[in-house]
């Protein structure tokens, strides 16, 4: 299940995507929290320490690969097993929630 | 740009018998966003202020999500001090055809924690804005999420 949540800034998106990521991680959910905001601060919300914070890179366009779909349409993928993704550029954050930032990688697109 | 999102997906605890659950923190207006990116997304969840722009904002973002084909798209009500704050945006909601998952009230908690660069989760586990996410959070598990295993 692949939830987006959006809204105005300021309207509170990022504490209650965060605090619902780390509830539904306590129910048994394997949960993967992504930060597609241009000014990224989920992992604060998400209350990932500051030196791990610190560690956090944004994941770059090198990870990513093009390849074709079934309709021969380019898509691009994980070049990288998701795991070594996140520990590379990400962080395990509280209750388990895996958090990557990935701001300018899901961008504007020809589809 | 496509796929990245539904790619995350199938990434992670594939073998695991838990349900898998992505949350993207979305740039303030999903305009931006392609066909192809939105695709992957099963729901969208808008959250929305009771203030104009706020709910300007809002239906201008279901309009787009919907053209996309998005499945499910709720509103979540936030910073709610009042019922006459809540029943704007359940009139503004309405009028749009958007039902609303989720009221969150205005918490002093949430701005304490957000000062303090702290989770409210941590800061404040009993707060009124935590407990209404927990039951956001069991809407959603009788909507979108199948139950762990």
């Amino acid at each position: 299940m692949r939830i987006a949540v959006a809204g105005k800034g300021g309207a509170g998106k990022t504490t209650i995507a965060a605090t619902l990521a780390r509830l539904l991680a306590r129910d048994g959910y394997c949960v993967t929290a992504i930060d597609d905001d241009p000014n990224p601060n989920l992992a604060v919300a998400l209350g990932v320490p500051a030196e791990e914070r610190e560690t956090m890179r944004r994941v770059p366009r090198e990870v990513l690969t093009e390849r074709r779909d079934e309709r021969g349409e380019p898509r691009l993928a994980l070049a990288r097993p998701f795991e070594e993704v996140v520990k590379e550029f990400g962080v395990c954050g509280p209750d388990g929630v895996s958090t990557v930032v990935m701001t300018g990688v899901v961008e504007p697109g020809s589809g | 740009m496509r796929g990245v999102i539904g790619e995350l997906e199938g990434g992670k605890g594939e073998n695991g018998a838990g349900g898998e659950v992505t949350v993207v923190d979305m740039e303030a207006s999903i305009e931006h966003l392609s066909r192809g990116t939105l695709r992957h997304v099963e729901g969208l969840l808008i959250v929305t202020e009771p203030y104009f722009r706020a709910l300007e904002t809002a239906g201008r973002t279901v309009r787009y999500a919907r053209e996309l084909g998005i499945p499910d798209i709720y509103a979540v009500a936030n910073k709610v001090r009042s019922p006459e704050d809540e029943r704007a945006i359940r009139e503004y909601c309405a009028g749009q055809d958007l039902p609303v998952l989720g009221v969150v009230p205005f918490d002093e908690a949430v701005t304490e924690a957000d000062r303090a660069g702290e989770a409210v989760l941590d800061a404040a586990p009993d707060c009124a804005a935590v407990a209404a996410v927990a039951r956001l959070a069991a809407e959603l598990k009788g909507t979108w999420v199948e139950v762990p295993a």
